[in-house]
């Protein structure tokens, strides 16, 4: 039955089992079937990939397991594979970061020769940090983008600052933070052994803690240990200013003022990647401005040393050959004559390093003309372009020869007018010995004044003080003491010969040499006590009608002027020589008066 | 008005806890257990009234070290005593913790029973229901699974809180 139904099966599905037969051998054949498989494998996954959601959650298992093994049995294998990418990686990450060192090299050290620099480096020294920590501060670029002030006993948020980008709410973190705090603590076993940095998904957490509440701070970018002073202050500040609130517990948000006092401390440091100019404005005027003081000061170094060689040249018998300025004083160099004055030179700090020598300055030549001369009083000297003038009384003749000798040897001097007078004393002593009149005439010479005593002719007397007058100008003559021996008739003749000159009324005298002689000889009667009586006639040239009145006025007139110089009016009367016409010529010599002495 | 406070979760090792608060707050369960490695942090808010508390939960991990969680419980505002009724030891760390910590009887508290789902194999004795009583605890039969009296244990201790 069986067999017919084989016959009849294979009879009427004979192609089909045929096919069924291939399929199966292809199926139960493994190599068949692999291949079979394999042609349509990707197709199948592209496919598969794309209706069915789980494939690659199905797959990543094996996968991964495949992989790891993979990895622990051949590594070398893996890491063939891997270089060329991995090398590439590396070689990228490796130039990237020795550009960007690079870069901050050049920054630092376009900022080493930069206002910004040297404003940098004025603020370090000020601020008692290094130079490099204000740089980091100023360049490198950091954020502080949250801020959470949490209460230390159990880590709920007291409030919040900032954008929060963290998947979790502000209060998990939080309570995360005190957590890991906690635990380090408890790990640590101290007490102070507390949480100050974290790091979670690439952010950097500073911890600043507070005797209630601690502050975290997120931070993005490299912070300076400058920001944790600053969050630490931070911290110290909002304890101080808002402890009612830090102790009082609520949800946070709530504490507005809070919040605003944490906005503060969300800092930005930015740093200017571009590359920015030099400003070359500042450095010129601060170029200008030192060339500026630097001319002015040796402007003022150069007057100050003119000034100085000014003075030195300015003062004689000092030969400057050179002038240093040494500390805040001067040293010259040079030849000194002993005779030069330099006391002017002291007061300006002035140090002499000198060698003696003889000076020819007129000043130095005259100095050392009068040091010769010092010992005669009367002795005036004059030095012009070397021309010696000396006048004076010098004692005698020696001494002038002594010193015209020694002026010879002083250098400086080209003609020597000698104007020196030997003593007039000696002098009047031999010209009276020369005279002879010695043992007639004895003199008295006081202070200038020579007293003649002796006898002697009027004549005589009128002779020795005209010679005495010419040889000593000086000298002034007292005839007092001299007794004239001519006789009282001569006199009276001598007087009655005079005529005193009356030109003019208002100048009545004109002729004093005359009246001194009517004087004199007057004075002479009258010592003798002789009886007189002196007769003043007044003349005139009968040219006018008041002739008469003119020539009575003159004999007033002179009588007036004996008179005053101690002739007695007693003995005096005035006349006119009447004129009998009135129309002479003028004649002047005509105008005067005459005496007329007549013994009684 | 709102207001947070810090509840801590404690109780032995696998209990639950974690499972607890993942109903709590993502109404999911997890078949697949994970152990909880030191404390797992989650937040809540419920709103009592006009009050909105946030709970800041902190499910510590199972207390068999000594004194490892005491600083995690510092400051606690509530605390949420966790026990497995089909494992009758982890009834005694009530006991170990109330007596490494007696401070602790002082917060506001509430015992969840968990794992009520599985009561058929529960092995609650009356030893066990007398030390419930020493602490004169609130109880409730929670399943972390169903989500059964989970939202109203917490929502009890939160009444507590605010009282």
């Amino acid at each position: 039955m069986s067999k017919e139904r084989d016959i009849l099966k294979s009879l009427l599905l004979k192609e089909e089992l045929q096919l069924l037969n291939q399929l199966e051998q292809k199926l139960l054949s493994k190599e068949q079937f692999t291949k079979e498989v394999s042609d349509v494998l990707s197709n199948a996954i592209k496919r598969a990939q794309s209706k069915n959601k789980n494939l690659e959650k199905e797959l990543y298992i094996p996968i991964r397991k495949g992989v790891t093994k993979a990895f622990v049995e051949n590594k070398q294998s893996i890491i063939d594979a891997l270089l060329p990418i991995m090398g590439q990686l590396i070689r990228k990450t490796v130039t990237n970061s020795i550009k960007q060192f690079v870069t901050d090299i050049n920054r630092t050290l376009e900022l080493g020769f930069s206002a910004k620099a040297i404003k940098w480096r004025w603020q370090a020294l000020r601020s008692d940090c290094t130079f490099a920590e204000i740089l980091f501060q100023k360049t490198i670029r950091y954020q502080v983008t949250e801020l959470f002030l949490i209460r230390q006993t159990n880590g709920l948020l007291i409030e919040h600052a900032g954008h929060s980008e963290t998947a979790k709410d502000n209060s998990a973190v939080s309570a995360m933070l005190t957590a890991i705090q906690g635990f380090i603590e408890d790990s640590f076993n101290e007490h102070d052994s507390a949480l100050q940095r974290v790091t979670i998904k690439n952010k950097d957490y500073i911890v600043t803690s507070g005797p209630t509440a601690y502050l975290a701070a997120v931070i993005k970018g490299a912070p300076t240990q400058r920001l944790e002073t600053k969050l630490q202050q931070a911290i110290e500040n909002i304890h101080a200013e808002f402890s009612d609130q830090i102790n009082t517990e609520s949800n946070y948000g709530e504490n507005i003022e809070i919040q605003d006092s944490l906005r503060k401390y969300l800092i930005t440091k930015n740093r200017s990647d571009k590359p920015k100019k030099i400003n070359w404005t500042p450095w010129i005027i601060i170029t200008l401005l030192i060339i500026s003081g630097f001319s002015y000061w040796s402007y003022g170094i150069k007057q100050e040393l003119k000034r100085i060689v000014d003075l030195s040249h300015s003062v004689p018998g000092l030969y400057v050959q050179s002038v240093k300025r040494i500390g805040s004083g001067y040293r010259i160099k040079g030849l000194l004559d002993p005779l030069a004055e330099i006391t002017s030179l002291h007061k300006d700090n002035i140090t002499l390093d000198t060698k003696p020598y003889l000076s020819l300055d007129e000043d130095i030549v005259l100095k050392r003309v009068m040091k010769l001369f010092s010992p005669y009083k009367k002795v005036t000297i004059k030095l012009t372009n070397g021309k010696l003038t000396i006048n004076g009384i010098i004692s005698s003749d020696d001494d002038i020869l002594k010193v015209l000798h020694q002026l010879e040897s002083i250098g400086g001097i080209k003609q020597i007018i000698n104007n020196l007078a030997i003593d007039q004393q000696k002098q009047m002593h031999a010209f009276l010995l020369q005279n002879k009149l010695k043992n007639q005439v004895n003199y008295l010479l006081n202070n200038n004044k020579l007293s003649l005593i002796g006898n002697m002719k009027y004549k005589q007397q009128q002779e020795l003080t005209r010679k005495f007058t010419s040889l000593f100008p000086e000298i002034i003559i007292d005839a007092e003491k001299t007794n004239i021996i001519d006789s009282t008739d001569k006199i009276v003749y001598k007087i009655n010969n005079l005529f005193i000159n009356i030109k003019e009324l208002n100048d009545p005298v004109n002729n004093y040499e005359t009246l001194d002689k009517l004087i004199d000889n007057l004075h002479l009667l009258i010592n003798r006590q002789e009886r007189l009586h002196i007769r003043l006639v007044g003349k005139s040239d009968c040219n006018g009608l008041f002739s008469d009145n003119h020539s009575l006025k003159r004999a007033e007139t002179l009588f007036m002027i004996l008179a005053k110089k101690g002739i007695d009016k007693k003995l005096m009367t005035t006349h006119i020589n009447a004129c009998k016409s009135f129309n002479n010529p003028h004649n002047q010599s005509l105008l005067g008066v005459s005496i007329q002495s007549v013994k009684e | 008005m709102s207001i947070a406070k810090k509840v801590c979760l404690i109780g032995r090792f696998a209990v639950g806890k974690t499972s607890l608060v993942k109903q709590f707050i993502h109404q999911e369960f997890g078949e697949k257990y994970k152990t909880t490695v030191g404390v797992s942090i989650a937040t809540k808010k419920i709103k009592l009234a006009s009050l909105k508390v946030s709970l800041v939960i902190w499910d510590i991990a199972g207390f068999e070290q000594e004194n490892h969680y005491a600083h995690y419980l510092r400051g606690s505002h509530g605390l949420i005593w966790v026990v497995d009724g089909t494992e009758p030891e982890s009834f005694e760390i009530l006991d170990t913790i109330s007596e490494s910590l007696p401070e602790i009887k002082q917060i506001p508290s509430v015992c969840f029973i968990n794992k009520c789902d599985l009561k058929d194999e529960w092995v609650v004795t009356n030893k066990q229901e007398e030390l419930l009583k020493t602490f004169n605890h609130t109880v409730f039969e929670t399943s972390a699974k169903t989500g059964e009296n989970v939202e109203k244990g917490f929502k009890k201790l939160t009444e507590f809180l605010v009282k």
